[in-house]
């Protein structure tokens, strides 16, 4: 007797099943089901999970695609048996989950009236209102509809079972067994407990009256289920999954049609589109090399069928261009010549030397990937013209599933289990995660787990269960799927949390087994920065630039001779600390270098242990050996070391022997890896893979290694290359155009890595004068202005620096500002600027052309007596009735308090003039100070970083008036002095330098807290963690 | 003129009073839930590194045998109470400023005790047996004194100068000012206390809100503060002398009605009510001894309590004479009709509560529970007991009417009506089971509740009717 499950629902129904997708196919399959239908609550977000893990490890049990329907007073599972009733199937979905807010739906009636080709598993309740359901059933689905009987071993086992015959017997509908199935197998029953608590938000031992009773609710043996049900249930249940044919694997998606003028062929369209690109991108000719390029990579565009994807980037592009938005792409397609003469990137591929089949090919099977990086302050139009083109209808995001991770997970299972939230929190807090050498169960036995208890034991397990378990679904960051059709027709479609937002019940991974392209449309604020330096560079000079003009003119030394000295504070993806002081070691002179630069300096690489050997072997310290000439082909070009993802896929494919799809499973689970542990089965695979083909077993172990490094942060050369374009054009407009460089960075904050004092100080030591907020000069914006008498310009800082100020309110000011300027107090109150404002005014310093101080300007203006109209023309008396002055100091903290940036004299300056420090040893001086002396300096904290890659160490980095000062702190001192480690934000520090070209460190000996001299100050530290 | 006297520590120095003798090794820090921030701690913490103000995590962090404990605002009220009774022995004017400050009056005192030293010296001495620490200022107003102790300030008289200089040091957000209003004078330069006494009222009032100008009016004394005054708490209690010793408990009924008919006319007087006697019979040659009556519902009449303690007292048997009698009451409550409704049929002489009430009394509290369901799967976990009463409306089960407190092994031939449900749950307890239940009928045709285990032995777990 064979057996097909048709009712079972995955942990993608939320806290109600307990085991994923994959687990209940591979367990259907060990015990001999012919078939299963993943049934989620109104969902299909777990079905494609079900569908790769069959398809990828070649089952035989064939997946029904379903959902389990409840409304009000009936509960029914729908299956697919055709492509018509998935369309439909997906319909309804989309029209249950739309009437409500996100993670809800609402059934209607008339959504299961309209069901004319799905099959319905009706769901009788067991009282004597189903009578009445069934016969309004049977009235729409005669033919299509089934008792799905469930014998869970209840107490009411016996009533149900009469009541379920007796009712097919007065309407001669069939029985078919179902098993109501919630995990794949009866070890999980304490996992439900716990999602069923969550649900409820109670602890579990308070409900056991809401908690299913046994684990009758797993996947059973055959045998056990011919015990259970009589031989004709399950005959049907075979006889319905037979019906069932069809499969995900149909469903084909159309690209809009409407962006192929008629008589064109897609195909066409695109050539002609690209022969008009090449006379824009080479307006001398295309040199023949490029011209054969350009016909390889159509010719394998139209071979694996992509030309509707390029079209409609190239149209999103375009509304970008016309719209002045700046924008450029990236991914494994975005760096080809199609894309360059498209216009979707800037790359110039002379440059570059691209070879496009790198990026795309065939034999590995995946689909092309562009993403495209738009202005982040202009992104939202583009969003707009997209579901303004398609309709919301056809336009959608795709779902990121939030799944469980390990501080999610402890705070919920700690609740279920009853566990006080103090304790949760505090071994949250007091858990180290980068401690490699400590995992966090044992972790948290020395935080105080009782290991003994039966609570701390449950707690671990569960916890550990539960890790990455979806939690609910969410907006990708900027994925969109647009079709032809009605985009419901394919997929459900939900609400997300944002109003207006619309998104697909898949993931980016999802849609990628499917074989479904989408469209990142993702928002950099590096391009708003870049766009505004492009028009004041235009306004003040008439000198037009765009980004492929900056590529097109090569190299420039002294723009890499800058970046050398590791002077990239506003550089886009070089500007991190970490860059920073890798830069003078890399010492990038090239697009390439820039390209690797990029890539190295992150956790992968650093996990993988691969930037020594790169820099040695860049040096010519240590000899570049490849063990096969295979290798060499893949790693050539980085020295022999493995620095993008692609080139890891790469390794598995020629080294270990690995297929395209194999690889392309490889490379998901890579992406995944922290969520679910996946790579690990692919471990025995390369090595074995790489043995047989002669590889030595360390060099084997070495590579699965990295393959873990890359895991999460893995950078793929293909982005990379992309970065580096806007990477040069930054560091290009900071060395030509520093002032017009750093006004266009601050008007786009936030973004990147820096704040806007700690740019303002920059800018200063490079010579950038920097003139103060000003009622009567300033604008809204930053502006760029020509000094007085001089020909060079300055940065007018903006209005919008004021804490608080909107911008209406800054307009409003501008729009009255006479002409000669403001000055007065009450000038301001007559033109109707109020109260409110004007102190904002006073607080950010902007009146100081017409007022003394800030004390003596506010103490006027709370004199509500003058207000009335009688006494507004009284001269302002309270001017002179001032109490108190500022001092410097408190100047100081006004500026910042209200701005957030000062232009006075530096906080470590002043307290040195005020002598409340001794004159230490100052940023700019460390260079000139010998290796290995001791020195003391002292500045204030601005950045703390512990990252995961340099292991007990904690990065500090201090400010003073002279620049940034860099800071070791190994975990042995920091443990030892734990108070000024914690919270200092003044910090002295006795250490010794360390310099390794021109990257100076202090590596600290003794920290001591001063923090008491800034008492007031309110500068916080960025921590970054 | 005002003494503040500022209490810094007094719920770490009430528990550690209570709980540990002798010197105090282990960091013991007070935190402050709602806000996550350190209130008080000892020595011993400060030591490393931790300080009043800081976020748990951080002291956790500073110092791993930390020992925490909640801040609780009970145990100080009542410790300050504690100390307001003391001192309220030797100075009239107490104005109570929760949760750890004290306001003496000093002006009305000076006539008894000639003058201020002499005064302080009595005060100080007080202060000494109770053992607290404590901090003092004095001033021209409540918020001065309360001011200047809180600066630690701890002298009587200061010079004008002097006042200054301490006032200087007080930053506003020390003022009980509200913080909008702080930030306002900042913003205009003024920063600390001192710089507050340079404004004209008028000036004030032109610019901010009444609240300040109160404020500052007080301050100086230059406006009249509203307090109310401490007073002792009223409780009742009264000793009934013996004139014999008394060795039959039936004896001790006058006299003991005489304390109830005083306690009636006590509560009647105030329209109180009260749910606790205490009793204390003095005893010859032996320790007291001390019998406590409870009232479900408030009562005050003599013949209700008379009632219950009858039966209390058919339980006590004397082993040495008594001496004398004392009542004693201390949690009164305000009287409130009882609603009874006019129409309901049943009026049984005693309510469920009553009822409770004379079992308890006969019984003792614990042995009075109610029964309660739980919706726990396993049969011997369905049920349990609680001392509240407790409704839920959990649906019912088929289960039989007697359930044995201990399955029985099966050992009799029986017919299976129906079954299994399956009974796998409770691991969250360590008392997990794994049971297919069935009803089976007997040979005398009895039906019976059994289960089978996974070792497949068979018990009776219950009869049906």
């Amino acid at each position: 007797m064979s057996y097909a499950e048709l009712f079972c629902q995955s942990n993608f129904s939320f806290l109600t099943g307990a085991s994923r997708p994959e687990e209940l196919v591979k367990q259907a399959d060990f015990l001999g089901y012919s078939a299963i239908a993943i049934t989620d609550e109104c969902s299909l977000a777990g079905i494609v999970r079900a569908h790769a893990y069959i398809r990828d490890h070649k089952l035989k049990i064939k997946l029904i695609v379903g959902s389990l329907l409840k409304s009000n007073n009936i509960e029914l599972v729908a299956l697919c048996p055709c492509q018509l009733a998935y369309t439909e199937l997906c319909r309804v979905i989309s029209n249950a989950r739309q009437r409500t807010e996100k993670g809800q739906y609402q059934l209607s009636e008339w959504d299961i009236m309209s069901l004319k080709h799905v099959l319905l598993l009706w769901l009788p309740k067991g009282n004597s209102q189903d009578v009445q359901s069934l016969q309004w059933l049977c009235k729409y689905h005669q033919n299509r509809i089934w008792i799905g009987y469930r014998r869970n071993l209840s107490a009411k086992d016996v009533h149900y079972f009469t009541h379920c015959v007796k009712l097919s017997k007065a309407y001669q509908i069939p029985i078919c067994a179902v098993g109501g199935v919630l995990m794949h197998c009866s070890s999980r029953l304490a996992l439900q407990h716990t999602l069923t608590a969550i649900r409820q938000n109670r602890v579990i031992s308070e409900i056991p009256e809401k908690m299913i009773s046994n684990s009758e609710s797993a996947l059973r043996s055959i045998s056990k289920l011919n015990k259970l049900f009589s031989p004709t249930f399950l005959e049907e249940s075979v006889n319905i999954a037979k019906r069932c044919v069809f499969n995900l694997d149909s469903l084909h998606y159309q690209y809009p049609q409407e962006l192929v003028p008629k008589g064109f062929t897609p195909m066409a369209y695109l050539r002609a589109l690209v022969e008009k690109g090449k006379q824009v991108r080479f307006p001398d000719g295309v040199p023949p090399e490029i011209e054969a390029i350009i016909d390889k990579e159509l010719a394998l565009i139209e071979a694996l069928d992509y030309p509707f994807f390029f079209i409609t980037i190239h149209d999103i592009v375009m509304y970008a261009k016309q719209h002045q938005i700046l924008y450029q792409g990236r991914g494994s397609a975005a760096n080809s010549v199609v894309c360059y003469c498209l216009e979707i990137t800037a790359v110039d591929p002379r440059q570059v030397g691209v070879l496009f089949e790198r990026f795309i090919s065939k034999e590995r099977n995946e689909p092309p990937d562009i993403d495209v990086d738009f202005e982040h302050q202009r992104r939202e139009e583009v969003i707009q013209y997209i579901y303004k083109k398609y309709g919301r209808k056809r336009a959608a995001l795709a779902a990121t599933v939030i799944t469980y991770r390990l501080k999610s997970a402890m705070r919920d299972v700690g609740k279920a289990l009853g566990i006080e939230m103090a304790q949760i929190e505090y071994f949250i807090k007091h858990l180290n995660r980068r401690d490699k050498g400590l995992n966090w169960q044992a972790q948290l036995v020395e935080l105080g787990l009782e290991l003994n208890s039966l609570k701390g034991q449950h707690f671990i397990q569960l916890v550990n269960d539960i890790m990455g378990f979806p939690r609910h679904l969410s907006q990708h960051v900027g994925g969109f799927v647009i079709s032809e059709s009605p985009l419901h027709e394919l997929v459900p479609v939900e609400n997300a949390a944002m109003p207006d937002r619309t998104i697909i019940q898949w993931d980016k991974d999802d849609l990628e087994i499917l074989k479904l392209l989408k469209v990142d449309i993702l928002a950099l604020g590096m391009l708003s920065a870049i766009r505004k330096c492009f028009g004041y560079i235009a306004a003040h000079t008439k000198r037009n630039l765009d980004l492929a003009q900056l590529t097109r003119m090569q190299d420039d030394p002294l723009v890499y001779k800058m970046l050398q000295k590791g002077d990239s504070v506003g550089v886009f993806q070089v500007e991190s600390r970490a860059q920073m002081s890798m830069l003078p070691r890399l010492k990038p002179a090239n697009y390439y270098d820039l390209v690797i630069q990029i890539a190295i300096v992150r956790p992968g690489p650093i996990q993988g242990d691969m930037v020594h050997p790169f820099l040695k072997r860049r040096d010519g310290e240590e000899q570049v050996t490849y063990p096969s000439e295979a290798v060499k082909s893949v790693l050539e070009r980085t020295m022999g070391v493995p620095i993008f993802q692609e080139q890891v896929i790469k390794l598995a494919m020629v080294a270990a022997g690995f297929t395209g799809g194999e690889a392309d499973s490889l490379r998901r689970a890579m992406a995944s890896w922290k969520k679910t542990g996946e790579l690990m089965q692919f471990k025995e695979k390369l090595i074995r893979g790489m043995l047989a083909r002669g590889y030595e077993a360390q060099f084997a172990e070495r590579i699965f290694e990295q393959i873990c490094g890359f895991g999460e942060y893995g950078f793929p050369e293909s982005h990379s290359a992309s970065f580096a374009v806007l990477a040069y054009a930054s560091a290009w407009l900071k060395y030509y155009y520093p002032t017009m460089f750093y006004t266009a960075l601050l008007n786009s904050l936030p973004m990147g890595f820096y704040s806007a004092s700690q740019l303002l100080q920059d800018a200063s030591r490079h010579k950038v004068s920097i003139l103060p907020i000003c009622v009567n000069q300033s604008d809204y914006e930053h502006q760029v202005v020509q000094e007085p008498r001089q020909a060079s310009f300055a940065i007018r800082l903006g209005l919008r620096l004021i804490k608080g100020l909107s911008e209406e309110e800054a307009l409003q000011l501008l729009q009255c500002r006479p002409q000669e300027g403001f000055g007065k107090i009450v000038q301001l109150q007559q033109a109707g600027i109020t109260n409110s404002t004007i102190e904002k005014l006073i607080s950010a310093d902007a009146l100081h052309h017409f007022v003394d101080s800030r004390y003596a300007a506010r103490w006027s203006l709370a004199d509500q007596s003058k207000a009335l109209p009688l006494f507004s023309n009284i001269e302002e008396k309270g001017l002179q009735y001032c109490h108190f002055s500022a001092t410097e100091f408190e100047n100081l903290q006004e500026d910042y308090n209200s701005t957030k940036v000062s232009l006075r004299t530096h906080p470590i300056k002043q307290l040195e003039q005020a002598k409340l420090i001794c004159r230490t040893v100052k940023a700019n001086e460390l260079l000139y100070r010998p290796h290995k002396s001791l020195v003391t300096v002292i500045g204030l904290v601005t950045g703390k970083q512990a990252p995961g890659t340099a292991k007990g160490v904690t990065f500090f980095t201090l400010e003073d008036e002279t620049g940034n000062i860099n800071v070791i702190v190994w975990s042995g001192t920091a443990r030892a002095q734990k108070q000024a480690y914690m919270g200092a934000q003044l910090l002295e520090i006795k250490g010794i330098v360390e310099k390794e070209g021109e990257v100076v460190h202090v590596i600290a000996g003794r920290l001591i807290d001063r923090s008491e001299l800034l008492a007031a100050m309110t500068i916080k530290a960025r921590a970054f963690h | 003129m005002w003494l503040y006297l500022y209490f810094p520590m007094l719920q770490l120095e009430g528990m550690t009073k209570q709980t540990v003798s002798g010197d105090f090794v282990t960091p013991v820090v007070i935190i402050d839930g709602r806000k996550n921030q350190i209130v008080q701690l000892n020595d011993a913490a400060q030591q490393r590194g931790i300080k009043i103000g800081m976020g748990l995590g951080t002291a956790c962090a500073l110092c791993t045998q930390l020992h925490v404990l909640p801040y609780d605002d009970l145990l100080e009220r009542q410790q300050l109470l504690e100390i307001a009774n003391t001192l309220y022995q030797v100075s009239a004017d107490i104005v109570i400023d929760e949760p750890n400050g004290l306001v003496l009056k000093v002006d009305s005192m000076l006539s008894l005790y000639h003058d201020l030293p002499s005064y302080w010296q009595v005060i100080s001495e007080q202060l000494a047996q109770l053992g607290k620490s404590y901090y003092y200022g004095m001033g021209e107003s409540t918020i001065m004194a309360k001011l200047l102790a809180r600066e630690h300030c701890n002298a009587l008289m200061l010079t004008p100068c002097q006042k200054r200089h301490y006032l200087g040091k007080i930053g506003l957000t020390r003022t009980s000012l509200d913080s909008r209003v702080i930030e306002l004078l900042a913003r205009t330069g003024v920063k600390n206390v001192a710089q507050l006494e340079q404004f004209a009222l008028s000036e004030l009032a032109k610019r901010f809100d009444t609240e300040l100008v109160y404020y500052v009016g007080c301050l100086f004394g230059k406006l009249k503060e509203t307090l109310n005054y401490y007073q002792p708490a009223e409780t009742f209690e009264l000793t009934a002398p013996l004139l014999y010793e008394v060795e039959v408990m039936a004896w001790l009924e006058k006299p003991i009605e005489h304390l109830l008919s005083r306690l009636a006319l006590f509560l009647q007087q105030r329209n109180l009510v009260t749910r606790t006697l205490y009793f204390t019979l003095a005893l010859r040659d032996k320790e007291a001894l001390e019998i406590t009556l409870n009232s479900a519902e408030p009562e005050y009449k003599a013949a209700n309590w008379q009632r219950l303690l009858n039966l209390k007292l058919e339980s006590i048997t004397l082993d040495a004479p008594v001496q004398s009698v004392s009542l004693k009451v201390d949690a009164l409550e305000a009287q409130h009709a009882t609603i009874k409704d006019l129409f309901s049929t049943q009026q049984s002489a005693m309510s469920a509560q009553g009822l409770r009430a004379i079992l308890c009394a006969k019984l003792g509290e614990q042995a009075v529970q109610y029964l309660q369901l739980t919706g726990d799967p396993r049969p011997e976990k369905a049920s349990t007991y609680s001392h509240e009463p407790h409704f839920t409306t959990l649906k019912s089960k088929l289960r039989p009417t007697i359930l044995f407190p201990k399955p029985q092994p099966l050992c009799e031939r029986v017919n299976i009506i129906s079954g299994p449900e399956r009974i796998a749950s409770g691991w969250w307890d360590g008392e997990p089971v794994q049971r297919d239940y069935f009803i089976v009928q007997n040979e005398q045709a009895q039906r019976l509740w059994v289960f089978r285990e996974q070792n497949n032995h068979w018990y009776i777990h219950g009869v049906f009717s």
